[in-house]
């Protein structure tokens, strides 16, 4: 199956936001490594997610709403935590200042979006000579490197940084303690009154005493966490470098999306998420080669399958069905039995026009499939539209032609039929 | 109360006291920042944003009051600050003057405040559904399930609008960060 260039594009943004798949990023990698042109549009492409980022900085609610949806909403909030949301900012800084003072220092005398895009531009524009392996930040000084390296230095394990609210600062190592707890109040204390507060005293405290990096657990709260989270650090090396790793290393915690927790991660869909299953009812509408005087009711059809999502565009899947097709088949008797259906399994490619933006979500959508059936091989071809029900529930309207090879008088002909199918497709 | 789950901290809400008091304050400290982005991006007004996010976080309440189990509180709190803003939205014209929008290009250099003043104005030129899911996605958090869930399209709908939306602003953008990576690279030597 061929990839277009448009193709190449949505796997760019699918890679940076974290929603590709194994294999769509792979394909990616691949192509990356011979286009000069599709690093650029990657090169450009994670320049706006750091304008992004930028601009999530820039953009803060002022200080005084929460004291004000407080009291409008009857809960007294003290002083202490109705100014606590000023110095979140604050505190992401000087904490960023902490663990990468390199990096930090860098944003704030240079300009965050002069560093940012030199940074991004920089290692992306050279992407072929580039290594970036995991190390651990708080215990390794990246060792000197080449001048115009420093921006590319930067690159992987800077990109969060331009982040400001604590969970936008939890995927990499820098969200501090000091953002969600007040630092006057000792761990001891805090996690006893947070036990009085919400369940007595039956729950153990979940916050080490030492933490200094929260990150987000599957049920989206912050826990406490050692910080030991690997934050892939550049170095430059010869041409010859595998693109691979590089890009690997690239792909992970620090390139997901500007606020994805790990439960966001889950949701990717890279695994259960890229499956459907669905339900087809065939009408048949017209039959060649001289049957239509079928008997059988013309709903006495059904297929079903499952398939799974290459990427947005295409699925491949697997297919059964049972549907009028009345023939002649040999009984081994030297004689012929008469047969009103065939009864098929098979595979199935289907290509869905979803980047066409119509009403109602309305997409064009085409099929093919190879089968083999008490009958011998079959052929479908379908065509038509699918629209979505409800988020995971789809409903497509196609007309389908099928083919079967048929020996008659010592020659094969084709029969044909021409149906009308309604189908269902649960989206899990 | 940074240690409790969402879920958690809605209980806590119900109970009323200073669990209460410290519950919203966390969960506000949470997602905040988030609503009041999302809705500035859409509404591209301050104080509108600054309304939808107090109402956003009063219909919650209300609705946590009620003993209704929130299984996605972000997911949830969009969803609210989303009907809040198409109200609203619907009510005004937003329009991007051509001349506003060319001369945000031609001055240099560019900083922050004039990156988010370019960013809003190509997210304007989005189609509607594709600058939703989008800001949804880079402002609100959400992962591309959850915005389908949200906007209840299918997940591959939202996939390809935030795809499209992407690379709509990236070819709107570019030159701008062409410009200034220039003036980077020439600083390095």
């Amino acid at each position: 199956m061929a990839t277009t260039n448009n193709s190449y594009t949505d796997l760019i943004h699918l890679f940076i936001d974290g929603e590709a798949t194994e294999p769509e990023r792979n394909t990616l990698f691949n192509a990356l490594k011979d286009s000069p042109e599709l690093q650029e549009e990657f090169s450009s492409a994670m320049e706006l997610k750091k304008a992004f980022a930028t601009d999530i900085m820039n953009l803060q609610p002022p200080s005084y709403l929460e004291s004000q949806i407080a009291e409008r909403a009857g809960i007294l909030v003290a002083a202490s935590a109705a100014a606590a949301n000023a110095p979140v900012v604050v505190n992401a800084v000087s904490n960023a200042l902490t663990n990468s003072a390199p990096l930090a220092t860098g944003i704030l005398s240079k300009g965050v979006l002069t560093m940012i895009v030199g940074t991004s531009v920089g290692i992306l524009s050279t992407i072929g000579v580039i290594k970036l392996t995991s190390t651990n930040n708080s215990a390794k000084t990246p060792a000197p490197v080449a001048p115009q390296a420093i921006a590319r230095q930067a690159m992987p394990s800077q990109a969060p940084q331009s982040f400001t609210t604590a969970d936008q600062l939890a995927p990499m190592n820098m969200a501090p303690a000091t953002i969600a707890e007040k630092p006057a109040v000792p761990a001891e204390v805090k996690s006893e009154k947070i036990n009085r507060d919400v369940k007595g005293n039956s729950i153990p405290s979940q916050i080490p005493n030492n933490s200094p990096v929260i990150t987000e657990k599957k049920d989206n709260s912050p826990v406490a966490e050692s910080p030991k989270m690997h934050e892939p650090n550049v170095a430059i090396v010869t041409p010859t470098t595998p693109i691979l790793p590089a890009l690997n290393s690239i792909g992970g915690e620090s390139m997901r999306g500007l606020h994805q927790s790990e439960e966001m991660m889950d949701m990717s869909p890279s695994g259960i998420g890229r499956f459907s299953a669905h339900v087809t009812g065939i009408m048949t509408s017209k039959l060649y080669q001289g049957q239509s005087n079928v008997t059988t009711p013309i709903w006495n059809n059904i297929g079903v399958g499952v398939k799974y999502d290459l990427d947005a565009s295409n699925a491949i899947g697997v297919e059964g069905g049972q549907e009028t097709f009345p023939l002649y088949l040999a009984n081994g008797r030297g004689g012929f039995d008469n047969h009103q259906s065939i009864t098929w399994y098979g595979i199935s490619w289907t290509y869905s026009a979803v980047y066409m933006d119509l009403p109602l979500g309305i997409h064009p959508e085409a099929r093919i499939l190879f089968a083999g059936s008490n009958a011998g091989p079959i052929g479908k071809f379908s065509a038509g539209i699918a629209m979505p029900v409800t988020p995971r529930l789809s409903f497509s309207l196609d007309g389908e032609e099928t083919m079967l090879p048929i020996h008659s008088n010592g020659a094969y002909i084709t029969g044909n039929k021409l149906a009308l199918t309604a189908a269902f497709t649960i989206h899990f | 109360m940074t240690g409790f789950s969402d879920n958690e901290l809605c209980e806590a809400l119900r109970q009323g006291g200073e669990s209460r008091e410290h519950a919203f304050s966390e969960l506000y400290r949470r997602y905040a920042s988030r609503i009041y982005q999302y809705a500035r991006r859409i509404l591209n007004e301050s104080a509108e944003a600054e309304d939808i996010l107090q109402e956003t976080f009063l219909k919650f309440l209300g609705v946590i009051d009620k003993e209704t189990v929130v299984e996605n509180v972000p997911a949830y709190l969009l969803r609210i600050a989303r009907n809040l803003s198409l109200r609203t939205g619907s009510k005004k014209q937003i329009t991007v003057p051509i001349e506003d929008y060319h001369s945000i290009f031609n001055e240099a250099p560019m900083e922050a405040e004039e990156t988010s003043k370019i960013l809003q104005m190509s997210l304007e030129l989005l189609p509607k559904d594709q600058r939703e899911a989008l800001v949804m996605q880079v402002y609100g958090g959400l992962s591309y399930l959850e915005i389908a869930d949200v906007m209840g399209v299918p997940m591959t709908t939202v996939r390809n609008w935030i795809v499209r939306a992407k690379d709509k602003m990236r070819k709107i953008v570019s030159p701008y960060f062409h410009e200034e990576h220039e003036g980077e690279t020439q600083e390095y030597h």
